[in-house]
């Protein structure tokens, strides 16, 4: 049994042993609107989990994702409003919006070399307060304004009785599981993640798979801000207020090691799906929410705490030796 | 002109790093399907050599020939494509990729965007076939043994169509069994044709594989040995070079037998196998042996920093604690060999880094008295010549020497009476290392034990009044000063015993 | 591959079971639309239930008999957290006192609009009676709003609207209330003289538009002159007093004659200020929102002017009723056939000295801040 394997399938484990739990102790869990809406609301952090699982195996971390989500939310509400613009454009003018915000990620991790940490948490900023900037007003005062561009809102809806969101996030959970697993971009993003500069030792270009890495994410959160504007009919300034961390979270419970290397798109799905899922159970036991933060906590320490012991069994026998350091003496 | 049979030839190559000669009019020969070993004591410039071999650094004269021809290599890239190698040990793998994934990351084989890996997996099966390696191509590489891991490192060479493959040190993290599994690597490339240049200070490495042999010293070449030639006694005298005669006649130290540290029968994990000795105060204790020979291991078994398997620890009779600062109480000290990461804290003025250990001291009721702090730090940088004489300055800006100054005053202000040193003179310059003697000698001398873990000879056989030299993670020969010489501790560290020493 | 594949499947056999499920659990629930399987079992002694199923369209009795079948609503805050709740918490343990037959689930989205959307979600998907909600969007929330509305289920908001028509809105402190506090504070100037606006934090004046009624009310009617308006982050007393102190030393004895506060949190603050700066001699006119105790004895002790007394007991309480009131007729905002939102706005009594007594006597702060 291999490593990766024993990881997939606690977190299948996970979602599935809460979901028998819910199910058989609260009446509607297993309802069918329950779960369409379920797979609905989960797709928001889904979405965003997915693109963020690009940096996170890269070895880095977005915390801006929430700026991005609102701001491209905004930009999408703002679009809607133009008379007879077809949804596909607003669609499409969100998820730019979001690649423009993660290339100024990029540039300013690869350009101006900030930390990753610091230049997304002063960008995610920047982006929130440009939503409260482009935010609808009445007398001065940010309101928001409900959309009725049907065009748009019908990317909001259902096909099939399942929604256009939850599908998109299925589809692109393959996709970026491909892409991952099946070109060279992927191979040297686990690298990358793995060992920097081992990579770039090997030809693998950090800061190009570093800055798709964050495009990448950006285009994500920006989609899945498109589909829940176009749900809600609205974009409110606070929007995308927990989104970055519940996608962050998302990835490590999915199996996503922050530092790099390891986990693949599936996880970051799954992750997704679990943060909504404790949600749910939430409001059925109707616990405070304050519930929701302890649970994720706790899990995130139980996955992460089994993850080290794991890697400490199978991968450290011993750590890289820096063979180097005696004969930097020279 | 280079001999046209030579794979690789280096002539007459000199390096200068800051005006400091480095390399002088270096040669080197390298046949094809030639193991060829290169040997040399630390700062020898082995290193610097291979540096330029593979392009990383510029040479300042000289000239590289390969199969005769002149050739100029200026980057990595250049000695790539002249299909010379290094294997840079597990470090340059990715351990959440598969074997195929390693070899070929940089130049996967791709087809429509998407790689081919059945191509690529056929390709590593058919190099893994033609040496008879014991690996699976899907396995991933985090999950393997280091041996395993370099010869993931050596296809990834081979892939590259590798002639010259340089490996420095490649047992340094190998087990036994490991070991033996490279050299096995190592004799079926030979087979085939592929060179290697085969850096180690393991002298039954380099009978048990070397074609021939270059001995290094201080910068230069001082010989070339075929197989038959190497022998112990050759190839330390070349290391070692004119032995200096010093007077070994000097008056014996007084033992303080009252004060004494005790081990016996430590194991630690597969470094340590059943350690004893007894040190005494008075006395500077001085440990030789290889890298990897378990001595780093012992002193900090005996610190409190690691947890010994089995075995006991006792100061004067009673057992020593298992906790670093039980014993730093109890008056244990440690000047460990990476200074930067364990010795002091960069950041922190040279006054907060002499008086890290000393709070307990320095402080009633948890209030630490900054009077007190700052009295001992201008006794302790008065005592000690730290210089610039700031208290304020951080220990990050100070010269080497200095800084490994105010790592030992922070312990010799303490008066401890167990002072445990590793390495204690790396990178500090001559001056500065007699001072460190100096205030070494003078703790023992007020009836301390002193314990150093040294791999420069010199300071050993100079310094120390007794040398237990270990070998595979035991003691192997036990030196008095009188005793010791260079050659006889590097022999034994090698494990061959001379006449000077007493076999353990 | 090998394992990718095996994952893949197992995720979609995960899915396929789920749905299966589903879709059986599905089948049962959509046969009694509206109201759980047990409705239809308690007799009604009241008469007012008919037999449940299809609410009849706007009619008394249409819906469930309030009195005898288990009834439960939804309430959806934008947080738990904060003083205001204790007396809401107070008013919905009476209600269910009153009402052993009710059950009153409190969400808490925690200031998280995604959050709130997906508890009306989670009320409709778990067939709530109704749904009581202080919108944190006044759009965002539309959807859910009308997917509620469809579904059956009245939704009241308090407070905090949202456009979507929905069955019915009860307004409270507000613009309103700030237009009232500008009659009494410009007749106490004799309408003249400088004032301050201490107003809503920036984000939220959408919701709390108070300031803004005040002021338009001053410009409109008197000759008083606003010196500034400026917004208190959270509404919170240690803002209120150090934005105070700083105003107090930029305006000085004669130039400031009253402070109109959107809360009374801020009014507590303010007052701390100018007493802290030895300006409590000036006569400076403070006056703030809502009631709470603190407030009533200070101006009992003549340190604050006045403030507009909603009682918020009172005021949770008739969301309640009218809650049960569209439960009992079966009234939403679909079956009533509305095109706008009904509002009612609730009752504001001006105090000050006079009938401050009078108002401590009966205010349900007292006698939460009692317990």
């Amino acid at each position: 049994m291999n490593t990766k394997n024993i990881r997939r399938i606690i977190s299948v484990l996970l979602v599935l042993i809460l979901a028998v739990i819910f199910s058989f102790t609260t009446r509607s869990f297993l309802d069918a609107r329950n779960l369409v809406e379920l797979f609905r609301e989960s797709a928001l952090v889904g979405i965003v989990a997915l693109g963020a699982s690009f940096v996170i195996i890269g070895g880095g971390i977005d915390l801006s994702t929430g700026g991005i989500v609102t701001v491209s939310g905004l930009v999408c509400a703002r679009l809607s409003f133009i008379p007879g613009i077809p949804g596909a454009l607003v669609l499409l003018a969100g998820v730019l919006t979001g690649v423009v915000c993660g290339l100024l990620n990029a540039v300013l991790v690869t350009r101006v070399h900030l930390t990753e940490f610091v230049a997304t948490l002063a960008s995610g900023f920047v982006y929130s307060g440009l939503a409260m900037l482009i935010a609808f007003r009445e007398g001065g005062i940010i309101q928001s304004r409900a959309i009725t561009n049907a065009s748009f809102t019908f990317l909001g809806g259902k096909i099939g009785g399942i929604y256009n969101i939850t599908a998109v996030w299925v589809v692109l959970m393959i996709v970026m599981m491909l892409v991952l697993t099946k070109t060279t971009f992927g191979l040297h993003t686990y690298a990358q993640g793995s060992n920097a500069r081992s990579a770039l030792m090997s030809g693998v270009n950090n800061d190009f798979i570093k800055g798709s890495g964050f495009v990448i994410c950006g285009a994500c959160a920006g989609l899945a801000a498109a589909f829940v504007v176009a749900k809600n009919a609205a974009a409110p300034v606070t929007l995308g207020s927990d989104v970055a961390f519940e996608a962050i979270a998302a990835c490590v419970v999915g199996g996503l090691v922050l530092g790099g290397g390891r986990g693949d798109a599936v996880g970051a799905f799954l992750g997704g799906l679990f943060m909504q899922l404790i949600l749910n159970g939430i409001y059925k036991y109707n616990l405070p929410i304050a519930y929701q933060w302890i649970l994720m906590g706790a899990i995130i320490v139980l996955v992460t705490a089994f993850d080290a012991q794991f890697n400490k069994l199978r991968f450290g026998q011993k750590k890289p030796r820096p063979v180097e350091r005696k004969e930097a003496v020279v | 002109m280079a001999e046209n049979n030579s794979l690789l030839a280096c002539r007459g190559i000199c390096k200068q790093f800051g005006g400091i000669p480095v390399l002088k009019s270096v040669d080197l020969d390298i046949g094809p399907g030639e193991v060829h070993a290169l040997m040399g004591e630390n700062g020898a410039g082995k290193s610097t050599v291979i540096k330029i071999i593979t392009g990383v650094y510029a040479m300042d004269e000289g000239q590289i020939f390969i199969d005769g021809a002149p050739a100029a290599i200026a980057c990595r890239q250049d000695a790539r494509e002249r299909g010379i190698s290094v294997i840079y040990q597990e470090l340059s793998l990715f351990p959440a990729l598969d074997v195929t994934e390693n070899v070929f990351i940089g130049q996967e084989l791709s087809r429509y965007g998407l790689t081919r890996k059945k191509e690529m997996r056929r390709r590593v099966r058919a190099l893994i076939d033609k040496y008879g390696f014991d690996l699976d191509p899907a396995a991933v590489v985090g999950s393997m043994g280091m041996a395993q891991r370099q010869m993931v490192e050596i296809l990834k060479a081979l892939s590259m169509d590798a002639r010259l493959i340089i490996m420095d040190e490649p047992t340094a993290s190998l087990s036994a069994s490991e070991t033996e599994k490279l050299f096995e690597t190592i004799d079926s490339l030979r087979k085939k044709g592929t060179s290697i240049l085969y850096i180690s200070h393991r002298l039954e490495e380099i009978y048990r594989l070397a074609d021939r042999l270059t001995v290094m010293r201080d910068g230069e070449n001082v010989g070339v040995l075929t197989r038959d030639e190497i022998t112990p006694q050759k190839v330390t005298a070349m290391m070692i070079g004119h032995e200096l005669k010093e007077d070994k006649n000097r008056e014996r130290r007084h033992r303080f037998e009252g004060n004494r540290l005790e081990v016996k029968g430590l194991w630690y994990k597969d470094l340590l196998r059943d350690v004893s000795f007894t040190a005494y105060g008075g006395e500077i204790l001085g440990i030789g042996g290889l890298v990897g020979s378990g001595r780093t291991e012992l002193i900090r078994c005996v610190y409190g920093a690691a947890r010994p398997s089995r075995g006991e620890i006792a100061l004067n009779g009673r057992p020593v604690s298992r906790s670093v600062g039980k014993n730093i109480k109890a008056g244990f000290g440690l000047v460990p060999e990476d200074r930067r990461g364990e010795g002091f804290v960069p950041l922190l003025s040279i006054e907060k880094n002499l008086a890290a250990a000393s709070y307990d001291r320095l402080a009633s009721f948890g209030f630490v008295s900054r009077k007190k702090e700052v009295a001992f730090a201008t006794e302790a940088i008065r005592s000690y010549d730290i210089r610039p004489p700031v208290r304020q300055l951080p220990v990050g800006n100070l010269s080497g020497g200095n800084q490994q100054k105010v790592v030992l005053g922070r312990w010799l202000s303490r008066k401890p009476r167990v002072l445990l040193l590793d390495e204690p003179t790396a990178g500090v310059d001559v001056g500065v290392k007699h001072e460190l003697y100096h205030y070494m000698r003078a703790l023992a001398l007020s009836g301390s034990i002193v314990v150093m873990v040294s791999s420069d000879l010199e300071e050993l056989t100079r310094v120390s009044d007794r040398i237990l030299v270990m070998y595979g993670g035991r003691f192997f020969e036990e030196f008095e000063h009188e005793k010791a010489t260079q050659s006889a501790v590097l022999l034994a560290a090698s494990g061959q015993h001379t006449g000077e020493g007493a076999a353990l | 591959m090998k394992k990718v594949k095996r994952a893949l499947t197992l995720i979609l056999l995960v899915l396929t079971v789920a749905a299966l499920l589903a879709s059986c659990t599905g089948n049962t629930a959509t046969t009694t639309p509206g109201t759980p399987p047990s409705a239809s079992a308690g007799a009604s002694p009241s008469g007012g239930g008919t037999e449940s199923g299809q609410a009849g369209a706007g009619k008394l009795g249409g819906g469930k008999d309030i009195y005898n079948d288990p009834v439960k609503i939804a309430w959806i805050p934008l947080s738990t957290a904060g003083q205001v709740n204790q007396v809401i918490d107070l008013v919905w343990k009476d209600a269910v006192r009153i009402y052993p037959n009710v059950t009153i689930t409190a969400f808490d989205p925690g200031y998280d609009i995604n959050k709130q959307i997906s508890m009306i979600n989670e009320a409709i998907t778990d067939k709530y009676d109704a749904i009581m909600l202080l919108a944190m969007d006044t759009a965002a929330c539309n959807d859910a709003i009308t997917q509620a509305e469809k579904a059956g289920i009245p939704v009241l908001t308090v407070d905090c609207g949202a456009t979507a028509v929905h069955t019915f809105h009860l307004q409270g402190t507000d613009y309103g209330s700030g237009q009232l506090a500008g009659q009494v504070v410009a007749k106490a100037l004799n309408n003249t003289g400088s004032y301050l606006v201490l107003d809503a934090p920036a984000e939220q004046k959408a919701i709390g538009r108070m300031g803004a009624g005040f002021i338009d009310y001053m410009n409109a009617s008197t000759q008083c002159k606003m010196l500034e308006d400026v917004s208190i982050p959270n509404w919170s007393q240690e803002n209120a007093n150090t934005t105070m102190r700083d105003l107090l030393t930029k305006y000085q004895p004669g130039q400031l004659q009253a402070v109109y506060c959107a809360s009374d949190d801020i009014a507590m603050g303010a007052l701390q200020a100018i007493q802290a700066a030895g300006r409590d001699k000036e006569g400076i006119i403070l006056y703030g929102n809502v009631g709470y105790l603190p407030v009533l004895n200070a101006i009992k002790a003549g340190q604050i002017y006045g403030t507009n007394y909603s009682d918020t007991y009172a005021h949770f309480y008739t969301v309640f009723h009218m809650a049960l009131y569209f439960i009992e007729t079966g009234t939403t905002a679909v079956t009533a056939g509305y095109t706008a939102t009904p509002v009612v706005y609730d009752t504001l009594i001006p105090v000050d000295k006079s009938n401050v007594d009078y108002i401590m006597s009966v205010s349900r702060y007292a006698y939460v801040q009692g317990q």
